[in-house]
């Protein structure tokens, strides 16, 4: 047997045994950061910060109201870069192996997550540029962060909810565009007693954040639902 | 395959890396699988119904038509899913709890039916990246294992091309060395030799065939001449049931006294198509004084089904 693979195999999560999986997950980490479809969620990301650079480039008197739509529309961006973080080609080619499938999608967000918290931090700060007067007034920069977090959560959810489900290989392009119709539809709808995307200063703002709270933990546990290797799927393959 | 290791664990030949440790073959007298009962339904579809299935070294070939249930039953061999109902060892292990299927996975290798690959990654790289989740954390020992199976299946020289650029039997070759990464007790492959060229193809029973020598191996397919060359045992599998279970000449002998030529189409046949000559070969009870031809494996096999499908099935 190879050297390095003793510890994995056949042997309880001693000290020893903890480190070897430390190293498992240390070379997956690289080897799934190149499997990581980069390219549309950078594509996705690129225009979300286009979107928040707007009113810095174009509009720097533009009030915090549009500016926190502006932000909005990044977090949607965002959400539907996070729609591609569970896209695998190879899905049917890996479909037995040893290492769980929640431990390799964890590591995807995992690997995002630095990322994705830089761009954000970018995407807040160039919203922010502009006319000194309307900078002094400040955005709840909490609760945008809390709403861009559940819009990609949910988007990874339902990604992770596909790949369980169904045999798609690339739930991505689907899950974007449900995720993006639902934002459309709710934010027409504002349903009574469920409205989320509430303007600033509105007396329903707390309610409707922590909403939005219930959600994120919602998306976490519905994803963590789903990220084991699919039990069942709701098509049949031919043959 | 010319560099695995032999099946007592030591390596074949110099410079090889397969683990090949005794757990990756059934212990002496048990079966590589033993499945009872396997009943499996999607929505209203009965998938699999009540399939029981020994499975030992050597080479079984799984035929059936189109929605017969094989994929299903292969990806429940090869705990891709899980039955509803049924019990199931494979290599000594029961894949119905975590651990077990675990252990499982570590023994098993799996070729999908349509595999798909990261298209960026090379040949190395693919191979590589599936040797990783199969635990291999050791940088050196893995990469020597990859540059194994790479060489059994005769990708050595193409290894550090990027899969986008292999061809069709390229690619499949790169899944089948993907399988291979351990020296899995049982492989899985689910028609492996579709969209292959007859060299191709060829190429690829040869190594199916030396896969075979030593550990099971359970390949389903629609070739029946894939089965003739390759198969000590065959089951055929229809709307989820296991309709014959024997060797090839058992298959082909269902059909002896059965095949007959004629210039003309019989509508009495069960199944009946025109040749390259310009009769037709017959299945069925033949008339008197008929022209008997010699069964093959394929009129055993459409007889088995009970003729060919009309065309509201196809």
């Amino acid at each position: 047997m190879p050297a390095g693979r003793a510890d994995v195999r056949g042997r309880a999560p001693t000290a020893s045994g903890a480190g070897t999986r430390a190293r498992l997950v240390a070379v997956l980490l690289r080897t799934e950061s190149r499997a990581l479809p980069w390219r549309s969620p950078l594509a996705a990301a690129l225009v979300g910060l286009l979107l928040a650079a707007v009113p810095w480039a174009f509009a720097p008197e533009l009030d915090q109201g549009v500016r926190l739509n502006v932000l909005r529309a990044t977090a949607l961006c965002g959400a539907l870069a996070a729609a591609f973080l569970l896209d695998d080609p190879a899905r049917h080619t890996t479909g037995a192996v040893p290492v769980p499938r929640p431990l390799r999608q964890a590591l995807r967000v995992g690997l995002v997550l630095p990322v994705a918290a830089l761009w954000w931090a970018a995407a807040l700060l160039l919203s922010q540029r502009g006319d000194a007067a309307v900078r002094a007034e400040g955005l709840p920069y909490g609760a945008v962060t809390l709403e861009a977090a559940t819009l990609c959560a949910l988007a990874v959810a339902l990604s992770a909810g596909v790949v369980r489900c169904t045999g798609v290989c690339a739930p991505g392009a689907g899950v974007g565009g449900a995720v993006l119709a639902l934002v459309v539809v709710v934010m027409a709808l504002q349903p009574d007693g469920f409205e989320l995307f509430v303007p600033l200063r509105d007396p329903r703002w707390e309610v409707a954040h922590q909403r939005w709270a219930v959600l994120l933990a919602v998306a976490v546990l519905g994803w963590a639902g789903c990220a084991p290797d699919p039990v069942r799927r709701l098509g049949r393959r031919r043959g | 395959m010319t560099t695995r290791p032999s099946s007592s664990g030591t390596a074949a030949s110099p410079g090889t890396a397969a683990p090949a440790d005794a757990t990756r073959r059934p212990a002496a007298g048990t079966p590589t699988v033993a499945a009872s009962g396997l009943s499996l339904t999607y929505h209203r579809t009965v998938a699999l119904d009540e399939v029981s299935l020994r499975l030992d070294p050597g080479v079984t070939g799984l035929l059936g038509p189109n929605g017969a249930g094989k994929t299903t039953l292969l990806r429940v061999l090869a705990t891709a899913i899980r039955p509803d109902q049924g019990t199931l060892t494979v290599l000594d292990d029961d894949p119905g709890s975590v651990r077990g299927r675990t252990a499982v996975r570590r023994k098993l290798g799996y070729l999908p039916q349509s595999p798909g690959f990261h298209p960026g990654f090379t040949a190395f790289e693919f191979v590589d990246y599936v040797a990783i989740l199969r635990e291999h954390t050791h940088r050196a020992a893995r990469h020597q294992e990859v540059r194994r199976v790479l060489a059994a299946v005769g990708l050595s020289d193409v290894r550090g091309k990027r899969i986008r650029a292999l061809s069709g039997g390229m690619r499949q070759r790169v899944a089948l060395a993907a399988a291979l990464v351990d020296d899995p007790g049982f492989l899985v492959l689910d028609e492996p030799t579709v969209g292959l060229d007859p060299e191709q193809r060829i190429r690829f029973r040869e190594l199916i065939a030396e896969a075979g020598e030593d550990r099971t191996v359970l390949l389903s397919t629609h070739q029946t001449e894939d089965v003739a060359m390759l198969c000590r045992r065959v089951v055929v599998l229809a709307h989820g049931r296991i309709e014959f279970d024997g060797t090839p000449a058992e298959l082909a002998e269902q059909a002896a006294g059965r095949v007959w030529a004629s210039t003309a189409r019989e509508p009495a046949a069960l199944a009946g198509w025109r040749t390259g000559t310009g009769e037709f070969r017959n299945l069925g009870d033949p008339p008197d004084g008929a022209r008997l031809l010699e069964p093959t494996l394929e009129d055993g096999y459409l007889l088995t089904l009970g003729g060919l499908p009309t065309k509201e099935d196809a």
